[in-house]
């Protein structure tokens, strides 16, 4: 039960939901950048939520499957190549053994998640040539391949278009806020930020006009989280990501919403955003709105495969 | 105990909040913080993820719709993340005997070899002080860890002797190696693998800090001590 990167990508990683209950001891939970797209791919295959999947920049991986499996990829991709076919994103996806699938195709994000069955063994860090993932058996259903096909797809697929937004980043305001001059407060919202260079799985860079503050005054370290929004002396945002450090002396002007993060993690460096403030009771409702419509997909996705399997 | 003292307390992302008593780095107001620290554990709330103390603050993580799910349908409270100020403020006000904190001192073995600790040297030049009273002066206080961060298992401990508190190097060096003993103003620390870093390093302790199993030896509330050795003892120790 296994699939092999033939081919390692820009950065191939094993994810998964963030390891919360040692941050006090300093570990960052870490975790798949793009929850929702992680979330879609394991309910496409029948997984659950925390099985593992496999994390890829852009050039991704070219993977080798030695099993038969279904698998389902979501993300900054819209189709794939699987031998000599095209598949898409968004839905399950019979696989023969000894079939390649390479990611050839124009992305329109900056992450893809890849999930088979069952999901894979969780193992750290960055994913080289060569490198065997061991998947986990624990798959209710039987099949018995595809015949002479390469591929079967299942006939369904999810729409994941609702859970993401481009050009404005919703953020809640933080307790550092007030060192933003007022001017500046009053502008806020018609900045443009652009994801520098020198942004990964740790923190986005953001590139915009300086932005005028006050010099904060000597700030003890205190926890960051996941979307935080710091302020560095120079008048730069770094915005915190899945692998950020779990405190911080940097000024802390704002956090994005939670429900806002996926559309965040999917944007490409050198791509630009305006970020609006919403209330704390918006960011609250946004995220309940976003975790009911992922829980009836992630039901919809059991279903279907539920009722598939039955008849056959 | 009162809970009197002032605080401020505030979300910073809608799945944490943060109760922060304020500055400046104390041993009084780090008591405050795992005096709440050893109540919140006490007392859990279903859907908390994480807490961690810092230097006058405390952060609970929380999931969110595990918070909503458990308790929304219970209670009356207009949002979650009231629900968990509330929950956070309550715990003020419940005296805790026992704070969690590790009383037994910890003792790490540091050589102070200027080859190791490489900043040791102008250290003690910026206090006209000799290195050999600069090993004194930083074995003599027992420290306690305020607060993890930075890296896993890096322990922010505190407070350091006035006469040799030294600020950081404006630019950090590319690569500070795992083992170094350093300080930066009243902090010291060790670093628990090889990083970049700008603290003054005055030392190297040859005993790991993490293990293999992602164990941490300095965690938050203990208490340390730092026993001089030589070069010598210093590669015995090492190599085991």
């Amino acid at each position: 039960m296994s699939i092999q990167i033939t081919k390692a990508g820009i950065l191939d990683s094993l994810q998964g939901l963030p390891k919360n209950g040692k941050q006090q001891e300093g570990f960052s939970p870490g975790g798949s950048m793009d929850m929702v797209a992680h979330a879609v791919a394991n309910a496409l295959v029948g997984n659950k939520r925390e099985a593992t999947t496999l994390e890829m920049h852009i050039p991704a991986a070219e993977i080798l499957f030695h099993k038969e499996t279904i698998f389902a990829f979501t993300g900054a991709v819209n189709a794939a190549t699987l031998d000599n076919e095209t598949v898409y994103a968004n839905q399950p996806i019979i696989v023969n053994a000894g079939s390649k699938l390479s990611f050839n195709t124009g992305a329109n994000g900056a992450r893809i998640y890849l999930a088979v069955q069952g999901g894979f063994e969780s193992k750290k860090g960055r994913l080289l040539k060569n490198d065997v993932l061991n998947t986990v058996a624990s798959f209710g259903y039987h099949f018995e391949g595809v015949g002479q096909l390469h591929a079967l797809t299942l006939g369904w697929s999810a729409n994941t278009q609702e859970f993401y937004r481009s050009n404005v980043i919703r953020c809640i305001q933080g307790p550092n806020f007030t060192v933003l001059s007022k001017q500046e407060i009053e502008s806020f919202e018609s900045k443009s930020f652009e994801i520098d260079m020198q942004s990964n799985r740790m923190g986005f860079r953001l590139n915009s006009a300086p932005i005028s503050h006050t010099v904060a005054p000597d700030l003890l370290s205190t926890a960051v989280t996941r979307g935080t929004l710091q302020l560095t002396p120079i008048g730069q945002l770094i915005v915190l990501m899945a692998d950020h450090q779990i405190t911080g002396g940097y000024p802390r002007i704002g956090t994005v919403i939670s429900a806002d993060m996926p559309s965040l993690a999917q944007m490409p460096i050198g791509s630009s955003f305006g970020i609006a403030w919403i209330s704390m009771e918006e960011a609250e409702g946004l995220l309940l709105l976003q975790e009911t419509n992922l829980q009836q997909l992630e039901n919809a996705c059991k279903f279907r495969l539920q009722e598939y399997f039955s008849e056959k | 105990m009162s809970a009197t003292h002032s605080y401020q307390i505030y979300s910073i992302s809608d799945q944490a909040v943060t109760l922060d008593f304020g500055g400046p780095i104390s041993v009084a107001t780090n008591d405050r913080v795992y005096m709440l620290m050893a109540s919140l554990l006490k007392n859990k709330l279903e859907g908390v993820t994480d807490i961690i103390p810092a230097y006058s603050s405390i952060t609970v993580v929380y999931d969110y719709m595990k918070v909503y799910e458990q308790q929304l349908k219970k209670e009356n409270i207009q949002s979650v993340s009231s629900l968990i100020k509330k929950w956070m403020e309550d715990n003020l006000t419940q005296h805790v005997n026992d704070t969690g904190a590790n009383k037994k001192e910890i003792i790490i073995p540091v050589c102070y070899d200027k080859t190791l600790g490489l900043d040791i040297e102008s250290v003690a030049q910026k206090h006209n002080l000799t290195i050999q009273e600069v090993i004194e002066l930083h074995t003599a206080t027992t420290y306690r860890v305020f607060m993890n961060g930075f890296l896993p298992g890096f322990a922010y401990m505190g407070i350091v002797d006035a006469s040799i508190q030294t600020p950081r190097h404006e630019s950090p060096r590319p690569i500070v190696k795992a083992g170094s003993v350093g300080i930066a103003g009243v902090q010291t620390g060790i670093y628990p693998s090889d990083s970049p870093g700008g603290w003054q390093i005055i030392g190297k302790t040859p005993v790991p800090l993490i293990d293999e199993n992602e164990n941490i030896l300095l965690k938050p509330g203990s208490f340390v001590k730092f026993n001089a050795i030589s070069l010598f003892e210093f590669e015995k120790l090492n190599k085991q």
